[in-house]
């Protein structure tokens, strides 16, 4: 399917070309309101562009949660985030979520340097953690959110709170408790790393990976075609979650950003694919009997 | 200790429930389905609708209208763009709305005070229904019809207002 020469390394450019604009897009919306101009609104809570109404299912999950009812209209404006969660795995994270950008930005390697001999933290080791972790800190959340009746997702949505308040900034809003919340989980990244908040914690994204079929889109390897395999994994060195996508397990933290895909593509051999189901795996068996 | 820290936020926060934007369901029921996606605010024409600070406690972030400085003029845009059900989706008719109602304090208010002023009265938008003039002269609010808008608040000549709109939504 995705067999054009340097697809994957231009789809890597295209996910970039989208994190930009998503974050333009949210600098616009208030912008556009400013003029007067209100066909876009909302943030990443929830947005209208015309008619259309995207709800975060997140924020679906925490209504229903704390309101202990079904709005028709609100799960409905759910199902163009759940579509692409179901197609494309957890897409929005690595494409669109702004502090997903932010902390792909602190990857530049100055930035890195100056943050290991501040906080002196090694390399660490990448590694598939076990699925059952992901699921259990995301029941506590919702358990919490039921016991206690606070609108915990909407505190604790990373994109949701940079959305608001690039928007209370622009339109000259005070400036919420919530940039307190956003300041205190990035700097503990700054200084924990490893993306503790989007691997394990975050619930916009835990919401999303309910939606995982067995067709849903994901890396597969393919280990007759990698050769390097006994001595340097440069897929694992560039997955921003510290992954290793050569190892099973990498769902439900993989969020399908195709970065070990591009690396892989980069050493000239295809051997990490982005694939929809397991077909694959039967057609290498059919090759090699070939050969 | 977590039930204390909730006692503690819902006490700094049921003080005084501010102005909720028009079509607000009960508090309680407000607070578990607004998701401060800001919609509301971003529709109004008028500025009227802004975030809660943190005095607000739990609320903070959500969408209220400080009637004072900007009232609301009973659009009716933002009921429909609630994507939660915080806001009365069906809700169209400004008569319908209920935001609270307008209180006059007769100790400062004008006319009580022998000066003649019709501030409140003239611009009422549910006009000669909800604020009414007694002997021609001193203003009186029917609840029946009050939608809570807080234009009179707005309006009122004296300072610190002697209409004053006392939100709906004591849970």
């Amino acid at each position: 399917m995705f067999s054009k020469n340097n697809f994957y390394i231009k789809l890597n450019k295209y996910r970039k070309a989208m994190q930009v604009f998503s974050l333009l897009f949210l600098i616009a919306v208030p912008i556009l309101i400013l003029l007067d101009i209100r066909y876009i609104i909302g943030n990443l809570y929830s947005i209208s562009i015309w008619e259309i109404d995207i709800v975060d299912p997140s924020m679906v999950i925490q209504t229903i949660i704390l309101s202990k009812e079904f709005y028709i209209p609100l799960i409905i404006a759910a199902i163009i985030p759940i579509a692409l969660a179901l197609i494309f795995g957890r897409v929005f994270c690595s494409w669109m979520c702004p502090y997903n950008t932010l902390l792909e930005l602190l990857e530049l390697r100055s930035i890195k340097r100056i943050q290991r001999k501040l906080f002196k933290r090694k390399k660490s080791k990448n590694k598939n953690p076990r699925t059952y972790i992901y699921w259990t800190i995301f029941s506590v959340i919702i358990i919490s959110t039921l016991l206690i009746g606070l609108p915990i997702f909407t505190w604790f949505s990373m994109p949701g709170i940079i959305s608001s308040e690039i928007f209370a900034a622009i339109i000259g809003l005070g400036i919420g408790i919530d940039l307190l919340i956003f300041g205190i989980i990035f700097l503990s990244e700054v200084v924990l790393g490893n993306r503790y908040w989007c691997k394990y914690v975050c619930p916009v994204g835990a919401s999303l990976s309910l939606f995982r079929t067995k067709y849903t889109m994901k890396i597969t390897y393919n280990e007759s075609v990698c050769d390097c395999a006994a001595y340097a994994e440069p897929c694992a060195g560039n997955c921003p979650l510290n992954l290793r996508p050569k190892e099973k397990m990498l769902y439900p933290y993989c969020f399908n950003c195709g970065r070990c895909i591009k690396v892989c593509e980069q050493t000239g051999n295809q051997a990490l694919t982005f694939a929809f189901t397991d077909k694959d795996d039967k057609k290498e068996n059919i090759n090699n009997v070939e050969v | 200790m977590l039930k204390f820290i909730v006692d503690y936020i819902e006490s700094i926060s049921n003080e005084d429930i501010a102005l909720r934007p028009p079509g607000a369901v009960p508090e309680k029921e407000f607070l578990n389905k607004c998701i401060k996606c800001n919609k509301c605010l971003q529709i109004c024409p008028y500025d009227s609708i802004v975030t809660a600070g943190l005095e607000h406690g739990r609320s903070f972030g959500t969408p209220i209208v400080k009637a004072r400085e900007v009232p609301c003029y009973l659009c009716m845009l933002c009921p429909p763009v609630c994507p939660t059900g915080a806001l009365d989706n069906n809700l169209l008719k400004k008569e319908e709305v209920k935001m609270g109602v307008a209180v006059i304090n007769e100790q400062t208010c004008l006319p009580y005070n022998g000066i003649i002023c019709r501030a409140c009265f003239e611009n009422c938008p549910i006009f000669r229904k909800a604020i009414i003039l007694e002997d021609e002269m001193y203003p009186k609010v029917v609840e029946e019809h009050c939608v809570g808008c807080g234009i009179c608040e707005r309006v009122c000549p004296v300072e610190s207002s002697a209409i004053i709109v006392k939100s709906n939504h004591h849970v």
